[in-house]
């Protein structure tokens, strides 16, 4: 069953493969002792479309995820490092061999008034589609940084996946994204939770604000980090060092 | 599919069964340490006598002399997660806390006080603080003499009612959590299991499996390491439960482990189970095809047929074909839903303090049994088993055990006790387990780990001597490995009888082994029984250079071919040799695991030529005998 989905104006889609995964669980994790869910992370997805490219003018929306591999788990044991020295010893359940396709779009970041002159939206689009052929920026990772990913375009819902007439999997209530400072305005650090449902391998994923409010905690303050021009940050035009290369390079 | 929903879910489906044994709130005490003293009270506070539970004690012959017994005392999550601070239980608690004076004296009686005071005590509560209120548990108990950490439970005769030993009465344990969320009611936060706001749980059980007694599964304590400090100051930033979601799954995680249904390897615990209800119905993953097969015929609508499968112990039946086809057939599933969801749960603790899920599934009832059908029927080979009343091997077709499979890969443990054994075989066990629920290959080294143990059959001793039967099983169980190889690499299914065309290389110098130690062992029964036979002896050898092994063999064999003349074995050699290829037969190149199977399929054939031959000379005895009969 192919998912017929509202594909945005600047909508991206991407397949992101990975030999492991770790999407921690959240109520095991703080023991020490990681266990991964069995799909993605809104927030997981989100930190892979931000690697791939980003910019503080807009903010990723992850539509969708097509989970085309069989899910499989393997645990290993590790000895993470206290931070005191010496080690710990621990298991961690990581995804095996995992594939997934991503549909996504992004829209403004309303509260960067500062950056309005930047919103091109055709420009950060192309640049988008030219990051996901070149595999993304920056490194890419499947929830903890050991886990290396993999991303080239593609065509979302194209193709077969194990879980294409599988039906509908209720993954019950897990987490879904945070809720930073930066795109909500308000000066506090909340997560939400979501309840995860996949049809025929797809995932869809409501607007964060259209997400169940009762299921959204605040966890603490949080202050967003201000940039002041000559305080914390330089222009370009402006940086002695930078233009004393130019002119070596000019003469 | 969230292994905390379906806890939490199971318990509530189970609540009034579980509700008893299992009630939340408490934790279980036993009388294995050391007595448990019972003070038996009226209904008023007075003293009346005091008993005891006596200590668990091993009798001559290694068995429990008395009676082991679990008693549930309810508890508060500071008291449950106590060490070495001062953290009362409600109501049944050590003698230290009751013996009247001392700073936990006061502790415990003040915390007794609110609750008996509270809207939510019975009378047995009532009566339990009016009578330790007054200080005399030190003189009551001068007989009974227990120590400090004796534990101390409460009886109390109320004419009337019939629940004289309190803790065995559910009203109290229900009277005790109505009280305790009661006060915990304002801490109210959001669930991450359920969704809902619920009274957060400080603290979670520990105590879920035996083995890692002080192990739990969600620790939050960790205020000086990096699992999650950084973006959480603590650790009531990083998630939230609910206290009575954390004490269910918890208990029923408890339940499942203590029923002893799962498989126990130092503290590693393998668990499957029918998400939603406590009946033990599913298959044992990790037994052999027979065992599965005896388990499941509580569960069997019995036709004619199947009545005489359990009848006899059926020589050369194909309990993996029996068991495929009765999963999937009428008698198993017509005794139950269909669309019910199994889990299987494998927990560990890689250090004191911390239990780990490190492997969970959560599969569709019919998913799971065709899992198992399906392993069982890619991995069996003939097994077999001494039939006592028989007295002899009798044959039959299955899967070996994990176990056993784990023993053909890196041997037997060699002792007791023997730690680094049950490291391997933990990992072992949890690799296998996804080879069967996540269809995951079978890992190649294990393959060739076993194919090489079995080449080397003198390695395989009881008292310093070559055991048969213990090299036959090995044998069997890497007989079965090997299938399972072909199966899934090159796509091909192995037959468990000989095949009499089959010219590959390997097969047929594995024919040849076999040939020429069935000649051998047939001439050693009648002469020199201790004696082990050329082809065992050379095996090894044989294995990695069998042009050069066979000439040696071969030699060895001539003093039993002449007193052999038309002998299967004999004939077998003969026969094989023009079936093989020229330039095969000369290549001298090490062999791979087909070559245990066609060593077992000879020995198969001539064991059955053989026994095909005594028929027939039987036969003819038998009718001639009725021909003389006849004639008179």
């Amino acid at each position: 069953m192919r998912l017929q989905m509202n594909k945005k104006r600047n909508s991206v889609e991407f397949k992101i493969t990975g030999r492991y995964a770790l999407f921690s669980d959240p109520i095991t994790r703080v023991g020490g002792e990681k266990f991964s869910y069995q799909v993605p992370t809104y927030q997981a997805l989100k930190g892979i479309l931000e690697s791939i490219y980003w910019k503080p003018t807009f903010i990723w929306y992850v539509d969708a995820v097509r989970v085309i591999n069989k899910i499989q788990t393997e645990s290993k044991g590790v000895k993470p490092i206290k931070m005191n020295g010496g080690n710990d010893l621990s298991y961690y359940t990581y995804l095996r061999d995992v594939e997934y396709q991503v549909l996504a779009h992004f829209e403004w970041n309303e509260f960067r008034k500062d950056l309005l002159p930047d919103r091109n939206e055709n420009k950060h689009h192309h640049i988008a589609k030219r990051c996901i052929e070149k595999g993304g920026r920056r490194d890419v990772f499947l929830g903890t940084r050991e886990c290396q990913g993999y991303v080239e375009p593609c065509d979302f819902g194209h193709g077969t996946g194990f879980y294409d007439c599988y039906g509908e999997i209720d993954f019950s209530i897990q987490f879904h994204s945070y809720d930073y400072p930066d795109s909500t305005g308000k000066d506090e650090l909340a997560i939400r939770l979501w309840r995860a449902k996949m049809k025929d391998g797809y995932i869809e994923f409501p607007l964060p604000k259209d997400c169940d409010p009762d299921l959204r905690r605040i966890i603490r303050d949080m202050t967003t980090k201000r940039f002041e021009v000559n305080q914390n940050f330089t222009l370009i035009d402006e940086d002695q060092s930078i233009l004393d290369l130019l002119t070596e390079e000019r003469s | 599919m969230s292994l905390w929903q379906d806890l939490a879910d199971s318990y509530d489906k189970n609540a009034d069964i579980l509700s008893s044994i299992y009630p939340i709130s408490t934790t279980t005490i036993s009388n294995n340490g050391d007595i448990i003293a019972t003070i038996i009270i009226d209904g008023e506070g007075n003293f009346l006598k005091a008993d005891k539970f006596e200590k668990v004690k091993k009798d001559k012959n290694g068995k429990d002399s008395t009676q082991p017994v679990q008693i549930c005392i309810p508890v508060t999550e500071k008291s449950m997660g106590r060490s070495s601070g001062i953290a009362p239980h409600p109501v049944f608690d050590q003698y230290e806390y009751l013996n009247g004076n001392g700073k936990k004296f006061e502790a415990y009686i003040s915390e007794l006080a609110k609750f008996a005071s509270s809207e939510f005590a019975t009378q047995q509560i009532k009566a339990i603080y009016k009578y330790v209120a007054k200080g005399t548990v030190k003189t009551d108990l001068e007989e009974i003499a227990p120590k400090d950490k004796t534990n101390i439970i409460f009886e109390v005769q109320i004419p009337g009612n019939l629940k004289g030993k309190v803790w065995e009465d559910k009203m109290f344990f229900e009277a005790w959590n109505n009280y305790y969320l009661n006060q915990i009611k304002n801490t109210k936060t959001l669930d991450y299991i359920t969704g809902n706001y619920l009274p957060i749980a400080s603290s979670h059980p520990k105590k879920i499996a035996n083995s890692s007694a002080n192990a739990k599964l969600i620790s939050d304590n960790d205020s000086t390491n990096f699992t999650f400090r950084g973006k959480f100051k603590d650790s009531t930033e990083a998630f939230s439960i609910s206290y009575e979601a954390s004490q269910k799954a918890h208990q029923f995680l408890r339940y499942l482990i203590n029923e002893k249904r799962g498989y126990y390897c130092g503290e590693q615990v393998i668990l499957s189970f029918t998400i939603g209800s406590i009946r033990n119905s599913l298959p044992p993953p990790l037994d052999d095809t027979k065992s599965i097969w005896d388990f499941l015929q509580e569960f069997q609508c019995k036709t004619e047929h199947e009545k005489q499968i359990n009848l006899r112990a059926e020589t050369g039946l194909d309990y993996a074909d029996a068991l495929k086809k009765s999963l999937g057939g009428f008698g198993y599933s017509k005794t139950m839903e269909q669309h019910i969801k199994t889990a299987v749960i494998v927990l560990d603790a890689a250090t004191t303090g911390r239990l780990s899920i490190t492997f969970y599934r959560e599969l569709d009832r019919n998913e799971y049994l065709e899992c198992v059908a399906d392993w069982h029927q890619t991995c069996k080979w003939n097994l077999q088993f001494w039939s006592n009343e028989n007295q002899k091997f009798v044959k039959y077709i299955s899967a070996p055990t994990i176990d056993k499979i784990i023993e053909s890969v890196y041997g037997k443990s060699r002792s007791n006790n023997d730690e680094s054994y049950i490291k391997i075989k933990k990992t072992a066990r949890e690799r296998l387990l996804r080879c069967i629920f996540d269809k995951a290959l079978l890992p190649v080294d294990y393959v060739t780990a076993a194919v090489r143990r079995a080449s080397n059959p003198l390695g395989i001793t009881t008292n310093g001597k070559f055991d048969r039967d213990g090299f036959n099983q090995l044998l069997a169980t890497t007989c079965a490995l090997v299938c399972k190889n072909y199966q899934q690499n090159k796509k091909e299914e192995l037959k468990l009888n000989i095949e009499l065309e089959r010219s590959d290389r390997d097969y047929l110098y594995g024919r040849l082994l076999g040939a020429a130690d069935k000649l051998e062992e047939r001439a050693l029964k009648e002469k020199d029984k201790g004696r082990i036979t050329a082809a065992i002896r050379h095996m090894q050898a044989f294995s990695q250079h069998p042009f050069r092994t066979w000439q040696t063999i071969h030699n060895c064999l001539t003093p039993y071919i002449q007193m052999f003349r038309g002998d299967f074995a004999l004939n077998e050699i003969q026969t094989i040799h023009k079936l093989f290829k020229p330039s095969d037969y000369k290549n001298d190149d090490p062999l791979n695991g087909l070559y245990l199977i066609g060593y077992y399929h000879e020995r198969a054939y001539i064991e059955h030529l053989i026994a095909e031959a005594k028929n027939k000379k039987q036969t003819i005895i038998n009718e001639e005998k009725e021909i003389e009969n006849v004639r008179q």
